[in-house]
Protein backbone atom coordinates (compact mmCIF):
# COMPACT_ATOMS: atom_id res chain seq x y z
CA UNK A 1 0.00 0.00 0.00
CA UNK A 2 2.65 2.61 0.78
CA UNK A 3 4.68 1.03 -2.01
CA UNK A 4 1.76 2.57 -4.23
CA UNK A 5 1.14 5.45 -2.49
CA UNK A 6 4.47 6.89 -2.58
CA UNK A 7 5.55 5.82 -6.23
CA UNK A 8 2.47 7.23 -7.36
CA UNK A 9 2.63 10.56 -5.52
CA UNK A 10 6.25 10.62 -6.84
CA UNK A 11 4.70 10.32 -10.48
CA UNK A 12 2.62 12.81 -10.23
CA UNK A 13 4.74 15.20 -8.69
CA UNK A 14 7.63 14.59 -11.42
CA UNK A 15 4.70 15.06 -14.14
CA UNK A 16 3.12 18.19 -12.95
CA UNK A 17 6.35 19.62 -12.15
CA UNK A 18 7.76 18.42 -15.78
CA UNK A 19 4.98 20.40 -17.27
CA UNK A 20 5.20 23.72 -15.52
CA UNK A 21 8.98 23.35 -16.26
CA UNK A 22 8.24 23.41 -19.77
CA UNK A 23 5.28 25.94 -19.91
CA UNK A 24 7.89 28.54 -17.69
CA UNK A 25 10.12 27.76 -20.64
CA UNK A 26 7.82 28.65 -23.35
CA UNK A 27 6.76 31.67 -21.40
CA UNK A 28 10.19 32.55 -21.05
CA UNK A 29 11.11 32.16 -24.42
CA UNK A 30 8.12 34.43 -25.66
CA UNK A 31 8.87 36.95 -23.50
CA UNK A 32 12.82 37.30 -25.36
CA UNK A 33 11.12 36.81 -28.55
CA UNK A 34 8.72 39.87 -27.65
CA UNK A 35 11.20 42.30 -26.61
CA UNK A 36 13.60 41.25 -29.23
CA UNK A 37 10.59 42.20 -30.87
CA UNK A 38 9.75 45.54 -29.59
CA UNK A 39 13.46 46.47 -29.34
CA UNK A 40 14.21 46.08 -32.97
CA UNK A 41 16.92 43.19 -32.40
CA UNK A 42 15.47 41.51 -35.54
CA UNK A 43 18.83 39.44 -35.36
CA UNK A 44 17.79 37.69 -32.02
CA UNK A 45 14.51 37.73 -33.31
CA UNK A 46 14.67 36.13 -36.15
CA UNK A 47 17.72 33.39 -34.32
CA UNK A 48 15.18 32.49 -32.05
CA UNK A 49 12.34 31.80 -34.18
CA UNK A 50 14.66 29.56 -36.31
CA UNK A 51 15.64 27.47 -33.47
CA UNK A 52 11.93 27.28 -32.58
CA UNK A 53 11.32 26.11 -36.21
CA UNK A 54 14.13 23.62 -36.14
CA UNK A 55 13.52 22.28 -33.07
CA UNK A 56 9.45 21.84 -33.56
CA UNK A 57 10.70 20.33 -36.96
CA UNK A 58 12.85 18.10 -34.62
CA UNK A 59 10.39 17.43 -32.36
CA UNK A 60 7.78 15.72 -34.70
CA UNK A 61 10.54 14.06 -36.97
CA UNK A 62 11.54 11.96 -33.54
CA UNK A 63 7.87 11.41 -33.14
CA UNK A 64 7.43 10.15 -36.83
CA UNK A 65 10.54 7.98 -36.45
CA UNK A 66 9.66 6.22 -33.33
CA UNK A 67 6.55 5.23 -34.68
CA UNK A 68 8.00 4.10 -37.59
CA UNK A 69 10.75 2.01 -35.77
CA UNK A 70 7.61 0.21 -33.44
CA UNK A 71 8.91 2.56 -30.35
CA UNK A 72 5.55 4.04 -29.72
CA UNK B 1 -13.39 -25.40 -5.27
CA UNK B 2 -12.53 -22.43 -5.31
CA UNK B 3 -13.69 -18.68 -4.81
CA UNK B 4 -12.64 -15.93 -7.37
CA UNK B 5 -13.40 -12.04 -7.24
CA UNK B 6 -13.89 -10.58 -10.77
CA UNK B 7 -14.21 -7.09 -10.64
CA UNK B 8 -14.06 -4.93 -14.25
CA UNK B 9 -13.56 -1.20 -14.51
CA UNK B 10 -17.19 1.07 -14.88
CA UNK B 11 -15.95 2.93 -17.82
CA UNK B 12 -18.95 2.05 -20.81
CA UNK B 13 -19.86 -2.10 -20.56
CA UNK B 14 -17.03 -3.33 -22.28
CA UNK B 15 -14.79 -4.24 -19.43
CA UNK B 16 -18.08 -5.90 -17.89
CA UNK B 17 -19.44 -7.67 -21.17
CA UNK B 18 -16.20 -9.36 -21.98
CA UNK B 19 -15.53 -10.39 -18.43
CA UNK B 20 -19.28 -12.97 -18.88
CA UNK B 21 -17.74 -15.72 -20.66
CA UNK B 22 -14.75 -15.64 -18.02
CA UNK B 23 -17.63 -16.18 -15.12
CA UNK B 24 -19.73 -18.58 -17.16
CA UNK B 25 -16.31 -20.68 -17.52
CA UNK B 26 -15.58 -20.35 -13.84
CA UNK B 27 -19.27 -21.51 -13.08
CA UNK B 28 -19.15 -24.00 -15.53
CA UNK B 29 -16.07 -25.69 -13.65
CA UNK B 30 -18.07 -25.24 -10.20
CA UNK B 31 -15.80 -22.72 -8.84
CA UNK B 32 -17.78 -20.09 -6.75
CA UNK B 33 -17.97 -16.33 -8.07
CA UNK B 34 -17.89 -13.31 -6.34
CA UNK B 35 -18.36 -9.69 -8.59
CA UNK B 36 -16.95 -6.35 -7.61
CA UNK B 37 -18.51 -3.75 -9.51
CA UNK B 38 -20.24 -0.40 -9.70
CA UNK B 39 -23.07 1.38 -12.13
CA UNK B 40 -23.92 -0.15 -15.27
CA UNK B 41 -21.20 -2.74 -15.40
CA UNK B 42 -22.74 -4.31 -11.94
CA UNK B 43 -26.28 -4.01 -12.98
CA UNK B 44 -25.42 -5.95 -16.60
CA UNK B 45 -23.54 -8.80 -14.51
CA UNK B 46 -26.33 -8.91 -11.91
CA UNK B 47 -28.39 -9.49 -14.87
CA UNK B 48 -26.29 -12.30 -16.47
CA UNK B 49 -25.69 -13.63 -13.01
CA UNK B 50 -28.12 -13.25 -10.90
CA UNK B 51 -27.35 -15.93 -8.19
CA UNK B 52 -23.37 -14.47 -7.99
CA UNK B 53 -22.60 -12.52 -4.86
CA UNK B 54 -21.95 -9.00 -5.79
CA UNK B 55 -20.38 -6.39 -3.84
CA UNK B 56 -20.78 -2.63 -4.88
CA UNK B 57 -17.01 -1.80 -5.41
CA UNK B 58 -16.66 2.40 -6.27
CA UNK B 59 -14.10 3.30 -9.11
CA UNK B 60 -12.37 6.36 -10.54
CA UNK B 61 -13.79 9.11 -12.67
CA UNK B 62 -12.70 9.64 -15.91
CA UNK B 63 -12.64 12.88 -17.77
CA UNK B 64 -14.17 12.64 -21.52
CA UNK B 65 -14.01 15.85 -23.25
CA UNK B 66 -16.67 17.27 -26.28
CA UNK B 67 -13.15 17.21 -28.95
CA UNK B 68 -10.28 17.43 -28.92
CA UNK B 69 -9.01 18.41 -25.14
CA UNK B 70 -9.58 14.88 -24.32
CA UNK B 71 -5.72 14.58 -23.64
CA UNK B 72 -4.80 17.85 -21.00
CA UNK B 73 -8.50 16.67 -19.70
CA UNK B 74 -7.25 13.27 -19.14
CA UNK B 75 -4.16 14.08 -17.79
CA UNK B 76 -5.44 16.86 -15.41
CA UNK B 77 -7.63 13.98 -14.08
CA UNK B 78 -4.41 11.38 -12.89
CA UNK B 79 -4.71 13.15 -8.94
CA UNK B 80 -8.71 11.68 -8.61
CA UNK B 81 -7.79 8.48 -10.51
CA UNK B 82 -4.49 8.01 -8.20
CA UNK B 83 -6.76 8.70 -4.95
CA UNK B 84 -9.74 6.31 -6.70
CA UNK B 85 -6.73 3.50 -6.75
CA UNK B 86 -5.25 3.97 -3.58
CA UNK B 87 -9.00 4.26 -2.45
CA UNK B 88 -9.81 0.58 -4.67
CA UNK B 89 -6.68 -1.10 -3.00
CA UNK B 90 -7.51 -0.39 0.18
CA UNK B 91 -11.15 -1.72 -0.22
CA UNK B 92 -9.48 -4.97 -1.89
CA UNK B 93 -7.42 -5.59 0.90
CA UNK B 94 -10.17 -5.16 3.66
CA UNK B 95 -12.51 -7.58 1.35
CA UNK B 96 -9.66 -9.75 1.45
CA UNK B 97 -9.37 -9.90 5.58
CA UNK B 98 -12.93 -10.40 5.54
CA UNK B 99 -13.40 -13.45 3.62
CA UNK B 100 -11.29 -16.51 1.43
CA UNK B 101 -10.68 -15.81 -1.97
CA UNK B 102 -8.38 -18.18 -4.37
CA UNK B 103 -8.11 -15.42 -7.21
CA UNK B 104 -8.61 -12.09 -7.89
CA UNK B 105 -9.29 -11.07 -11.64
CA UNK B 106 -9.52 -7.24 -12.34
CA UNK B 107 -10.80 -5.83 -15.29
CA UNK B 108 -8.72 -2.81 -16.00
CA UNK B 109 -9.23 -1.57 -12.09
CA UNK B 110 -5.83 -0.83 -11.61
CA UNK B 111 -6.01 -0.83 -7.59
CA UNK B 112 -7.69 -4.46 -7.56
CA UNK B 113 -4.23 -6.62 -7.18
CA UNK B 114 -3.12 -8.27 -3.69
CA UNK B 115 0.05 -9.37 -2.19
CA UNK B 116 -1.82 -12.07 -0.65
CA UNK B 117 -3.53 -13.69 -3.24
CA UNK B 118 -2.77 -14.40 -7.04
CA UNK B 119 -3.88 -11.53 -8.72
CA UNK B 120 -4.99 -11.51 -13.05
CA UNK B 121 -4.77 -8.35 -14.98
CA UNK B 122 -7.48 -8.13 -17.77
CA UNK B 123 -6.54 -5.62 -20.42
CA UNK B 124 -6.16 -4.91 -24.40
CA UNK B 125 -4.20 -2.34 -23.41
CA UNK B 126 -0.30 -3.57 -22.66
CA UNK B 127 0.87 -0.03 -24.78
CA UNK B 128 -1.61 3.12 -24.37
CA UNK B 129 -1.67 4.95 -28.25
CA UNK B 130 -1.52 9.11 -27.92
CA UNK B 131 -1.65 12.12 -31.22
CA UNK B 132 1.41 12.16 -32.36
CA UNK B 133 2.03 15.63 -30.25
CA UNK B 134 2.18 13.52 -27.30
CA UNK B 135 4.60 11.20 -28.55
CA UNK B 136 7.13 12.31 -24.80
CA UNK B 137 3.86 10.93 -22.79
CA UNK B 138 3.92 7.99 -24.74
CA UNK B 139 7.16 6.79 -23.39
CA UNK B 140 6.78 8.22 -20.04
CA UNK B 141 3.61 5.90 -19.83
CA UNK B 142 5.59 2.37 -20.69
CA UNK B 143 7.52 2.38 -17.40
CA UNK B 144 4.10 3.51 -15.40
CA UNK B 145 2.45 0.25 -17.08
CA UNK B 146 5.67 -2.26 -16.44
CA UNK B 147 4.75 -0.63 -12.69
CA UNK B 148 1.12 -1.42 -12.85
CA UNK B 149 1.37 -4.79 -14.08
CA UNK B 150 4.86 -6.06 -11.75
CA UNK B 151 1.40 -5.77 -9.83
CA UNK B 152 -0.12 -8.93 -11.25
CA UNK B 153 1.03 -12.25 -11.64
CA UNK B 154 -0.73 -12.58 -14.80
CA UNK B 155 -2.37 -10.35 -17.68
CA UNK B 156 -4.84 -11.68 -19.58
CA UNK B 157 -5.15 -10.02 -23.05
CA UNK B 158 -8.52 -10.51 -24.95
CA UNK B 159 -6.31 -10.53 -28.58
CA UNK B 160 -4.72 -12.55 -30.80
CA UNK B 161 -0.99 -12.60 -30.42
CA UNK B 162 0.82 -9.80 -32.72
CA UNK B 163 0.43 -10.58 -35.70
CA UNK B 164 -1.56 -11.14 -38.89
CA UNK B 165 -4.84 -11.52 -36.65
CA UNK B 166 -4.08 -9.09 -33.94
CA UNK B 167 -7.22 -6.74 -33.51
CA UNK B 168 -5.50 -4.49 -30.96
CA UNK B 169 -2.46 -3.56 -33.49
CA UNK B 170 0.11 -2.14 -30.89
CA UNK B 171 -1.74 -2.02 -28.07
CA UNK B 172 -1.95 -5.23 -27.41
CA UNK B 173 2.06 -5.40 -28.46
CA UNK B 174 4.06 -6.15 -24.92
CA UNK B 175 6.81 -2.88 -24.85
CA UNK B 176 8.06 -4.50 -21.48
CA UNK B 177 10.16 -7.69 -20.44
CA UNK B 178 7.92 -7.61 -17.25
CA UNK B 179 4.46 -7.88 -19.95
CA UNK B 180 6.27 -10.32 -22.01
CA UNK B 181 6.45 -12.56 -18.80
CA UNK B 182 2.88 -12.42 -17.61
CA UNK B 183 1.04 -12.08 -20.91
CA UNK B 184 -1.17 -14.58 -22.17
CA UNK B 185 -3.63 -13.89 -25.06
CA UNK B 186 -6.52 -15.22 -24.92
CA UNK B 187 -8.04 -14.39 -27.89
CA UNK B 188 -10.91 -12.68 -28.27
CA UNK B 189 -13.67 -12.88 -25.83
CA UNK B 190 -16.82 -11.58 -26.50
CA UNK B 191 -20.35 -11.62 -23.99
CA UNK B 192 -21.96 -11.48 -27.77
CA UNK B 193 -22.40 -15.04 -29.51
CA UNK B 194 -23.82 -15.95 -33.19
CA UNK B 195 -27.39 -17.09 -33.33
CA UNK B 196 -29.03 -18.83 -35.92
CA UNK B 197 -30.93 -15.78 -37.93
CA UNK B 198 -31.57 -14.46 -41.15
CA UNK B 199 -29.61 -11.43 -41.49
CA UNK B 200 -32.98 -9.56 -42.35
CA UNK B 201 -31.91 -6.15 -41.22
CA UNK B 202 -29.85 -3.61 -43.97
CA UNK B 203 -28.54 -1.95 -40.79
CA UNK B 204 -27.89 -1.30 -37.33
CA UNK B 205 -26.64 1.69 -35.83
CA UNK B 206 -25.43 1.44 -32.81
CA UNK B 207 -25.15 5.13 -30.77
CA UNK B 208 -23.12 4.65 -27.72
CA UNK B 209 -20.18 6.19 -25.50
CA UNK B 210 -19.66 8.89 -23.14
CA UNK B 211 -22.17 12.35 -23.45
CA UNK B 212 -21.74 14.99 -25.19
CA UNK B 213 -20.29 12.78 -27.99
CA UNK B 214 -23.10 10.32 -27.94
CA UNK B 215 -25.78 13.15 -28.40
CA UNK B 216 -24.15 14.83 -31.40
CA UNK B 217 -23.31 11.58 -33.03
CA UNK B 218 -27.29 11.01 -32.52
CA UNK B 219 -28.00 13.97 -34.45
CA UNK B 220 -25.43 13.99 -37.17
CA UNK B 221 -26.83 10.14 -37.84
CA UNK B 222 -30.63 10.76 -37.83
CA UNK B 223 -30.31 13.86 -40.22
CA UNK B 224 -28.67 11.73 -42.58
CA UNK B 225 -30.75 8.24 -42.16
CA UNK B 226 -33.14 9.55 -45.19
CA UNK B 227 -30.51 8.90 -47.84
CA UNK B 228 -30.39 5.68 -47.18
CA UNK B 229 -32.86 2.87 -48.32
CA UNK B 230 -33.33 -0.32 -47.08
CA UNK B 231 -34.46 -1.30 -43.13
CA UNK B 232 -32.49 -0.37 -39.99
CA UNK B 233 -32.59 -0.20 -36.35
CA UNK B 234 -30.79 2.79 -34.76
CA UNK B 235 -30.02 1.74 -30.56
CA UNK B 236 -29.67 5.41 -29.33
CA UNK B 237 -27.85 4.22 -26.19
CA UNK B 238 -30.10 6.11 -23.65
CA UNK B 239 -30.58 4.08 -20.39
CA UNK B 240 -31.37 7.17 -18.59
CA UNK B 241 -34.53 8.29 -21.08
CA UNK B 242 -37.59 6.09 -20.60
CA UNK B 243 -37.68 3.43 -23.42
CA UNK B 244 -39.15 4.51 -26.61
CA UNK B 245 -39.91 2.90 -29.92
CA UNK B 246 -40.38 5.39 -32.76
CA UNK B 247 -40.95 3.68 -36.30
CA UNK B 248 -40.59 6.28 -39.50
CA UNK B 249 -40.66 4.38 -42.56
CA UNK B 250 -38.56 1.38 -42.72
CA UNK B 251 -36.07 2.64 -39.82
CA UNK B 252 -36.85 2.23 -36.32
CA UNK B 253 -35.00 3.78 -33.23
CA UNK B 254 -35.12 2.55 -30.10
CA UNK B 255 -33.96 4.40 -26.65
CA UNK B 256 -32.33 1.66 -25.52
CA UNK B 257 -32.22 -2.21 -25.11
CA UNK B 258 -30.99 -5.13 -23.26
CA UNK B 259 -27.81 -6.99 -24.24
CA UNK B 260 -29.24 -10.19 -25.36
CA UNK B 261 -31.90 -7.91 -27.84
CA UNK B 262 -29.02 -6.10 -28.62
CA UNK B 263 -26.93 -9.61 -29.12
CA UNK B 264 -29.74 -10.57 -31.53
CA UNK B 265 -30.08 -7.32 -33.59
CA UNK B 266 -26.40 -7.57 -34.50
CA UNK B 267 -26.66 -10.92 -35.67
CA UNK B 268 -29.52 -9.71 -37.71
CA UNK B 269 -27.67 -6.97 -39.14
CA UNK B 270 -26.03 -7.00 -42.77
CA UNK B 271 -24.24 -4.07 -41.93
CA UNK B 272 -23.13 -2.42 -38.62
CA UNK B 273 -22.66 1.72 -37.76
CA UNK B 274 -20.85 2.31 -34.76
CA UNK B 275 -18.33 3.66 -33.02
CA UNK B 276 -14.87 1.65 -32.97
CA UNK B 277 -14.55 0.55 -29.17
CA UNK B 278 -12.66 -2.41 -28.70
CA UNK B 279 -15.56 -4.72 -27.12
CA UNK B 280 -17.94 -3.86 -30.04
CA UNK B 281 -14.44 -4.91 -32.35
CA UNK B 282 -14.65 -8.21 -30.15
CA UNK B 283 -18.46 -8.43 -31.12
CA UNK B 284 -18.01 -7.74 -34.72
CA UNK B 285 -15.28 -10.20 -34.74
CA UNK B 286 -17.30 -13.08 -32.87
CA UNK B 287 -20.21 -12.61 -35.32
CA UNK B 288 -18.31 -12.31 -38.25
CA UNK B 289 -19.95 -9.10 -39.62
CA UNK B 290 -17.60 -8.41 -42.89
CA UNK B 291 -19.29 -4.57 -43.55
CA UNK B 292 -19.35 -2.39 -40.60
CA UNK B 293 -18.80 1.77 -40.65
CA UNK B 294 -16.70 2.63 -38.07
CA UNK B 295 -16.57 6.44 -36.22
CA UNK B 296 -14.50 7.13 -33.99
CA UNK B 297 -15.66 8.91 -30.65
CA UNK B 298 -13.79 12.31 -31.03
CA UNK B 299 -11.12 12.79 -29.06
CA UNK B 300 -10.77 9.02 -27.73
CA UNK B 301 -6.81 7.93 -28.98
CA UNK B 302 -7.67 4.26 -28.52
CA UNK B 303 -10.91 4.76 -30.84
CA UNK B 304 -8.74 7.00 -33.18
CA UNK B 305 -5.80 4.83 -33.28
CA UNK B 306 -8.23 1.19 -33.58
CA UNK B 307 -9.86 2.68 -36.73
CA UNK B 308 -7.13 3.81 -38.77
CA UNK B 309 -5.62 0.50 -37.96
CA UNK B 310 -8.46 -1.42 -39.74
CA UNK B 311 -8.89 0.77 -42.50
CA UNK B 312 -5.42 0.43 -42.76
CA UNK B 313 -5.30 -3.69 -42.81
CA UNK B 314 -8.75 -3.14 -45.11
CA UNK B 315 -11.28 -4.59 -42.58
CA UNK B 316 -13.58 -1.99 -42.03
CA UNK B 317 -14.43 1.75 -43.36
CA UNK B 318 -13.29 4.72 -40.87
CA UNK B 319 -14.76 7.62 -41.03
CA UNK B 320 -14.04 10.32 -38.53
CA UNK B 321 -17.35 11.72 -37.10
CA UNK B 322 -17.01 15.70 -38.81
CA UNK B 323 -16.21 14.08 -42.75
CA UNK B 324 -19.38 11.70 -42.09
CA UNK B 325 -21.18 11.44 -45.71
CA UNK B 326 -23.60 8.47 -44.53
CA UNK B 327 -24.54 7.53 -48.13
CA UNK B 328 -20.90 7.45 -49.51
CA UNK B 329 -19.39 5.83 -46.56
CA UNK B 330 -21.44 3.11 -46.51
CA UNK B 331 -20.96 2.57 -50.22
CA UNK B 332 -17.31 2.39 -49.46
CA UNK B 333 -17.81 0.00 -46.77
CA UNK B 334 -18.45 -2.63 -49.83
CA UNK B 335 -14.81 -2.60 -50.35
CA UNK B 336 -13.75 -3.90 -46.86
CA UNK B 337 -13.14 -7.74 -46.03
CA UNK B 338 -14.23 -7.60 -42.42
CA UNK B 339 -12.13 -9.34 -40.04
CA UNK B 340 -10.31 -12.54 -40.61
CA UNK B 341 -11.35 -15.85 -39.65
CA UNK B 342 -10.05 -16.61 -36.44
CA UNK B 343 -11.21 -18.64 -33.38
CA UNK B 344 -14.20 -17.50 -31.38
CA UNK B 345 -15.32 -17.07 -27.79
CA UNK B 346 -16.12 -20.58 -26.18
CA UNK B 347 -12.89 -22.24 -28.01
CA UNK B 348 -10.57 -19.12 -26.60
CA UNK B 349 -12.23 -19.70 -22.77
CA UNK B 350 -11.98 -23.23 -22.49
CA UNK B 351 -8.09 -22.37 -23.41
CA UNK B 352 -7.82 -19.82 -20.77
CA UNK B 353 -9.25 -22.07 -18.25
CA UNK B 354 -6.96 -25.13 -18.99
CA UNK B 355 -4.41 -23.18 -19.31
CA UNK B 356 -4.38 -19.93 -17.29
CA UNK B 357 -7.01 -19.94 -14.25
CA UNK B 358 -7.16 -24.25 -13.49
CA UNK B 359 -3.57 -23.71 -12.58
CA UNK B 360 -4.87 -21.47 -9.42
CA UNK B 361 -7.98 -22.78 -9.01
CA UNK B 362 -7.64 -27.12 -9.26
Amino acid sequence: MDDLVISGVIALVIFYAGIVIVAYGILRLVMIVVHAFLFGDFLLFGAIIGCIVVAIVGYVAVGLWLRKIGII
Amino acid sequence: MAHVLVSPLNWGLGHATRDIPIIQALLAHGHDVTIAASGNALSVLRQEFPACPHIEFPDYPVSYSSGHLFVPKFCASFPFMFHGVVREHATLEALLSKDRYDLVISDNRLGVFSSKVPSVFVSHQLHYHLPLLYWPAEILAIPVNQYLHERYDRIIVPDNPPGPLSLAGKLSRPDTDVAQERVFYSGILSGTRQIACTQDLDYLVVISGPEPQRTFFEKILLARLGDLGGSGVVLLGSPQKPEKITRVGDWTCISYVSTEEKAELMNRAKCVICRSGYTTMMELAELGKDRALLVPTPGQTEQEYLSGYYEQMGWYHSVEQRHLDLADDLLMTRHYKGFPVMSKTSENTKRLYDELLAGYLE
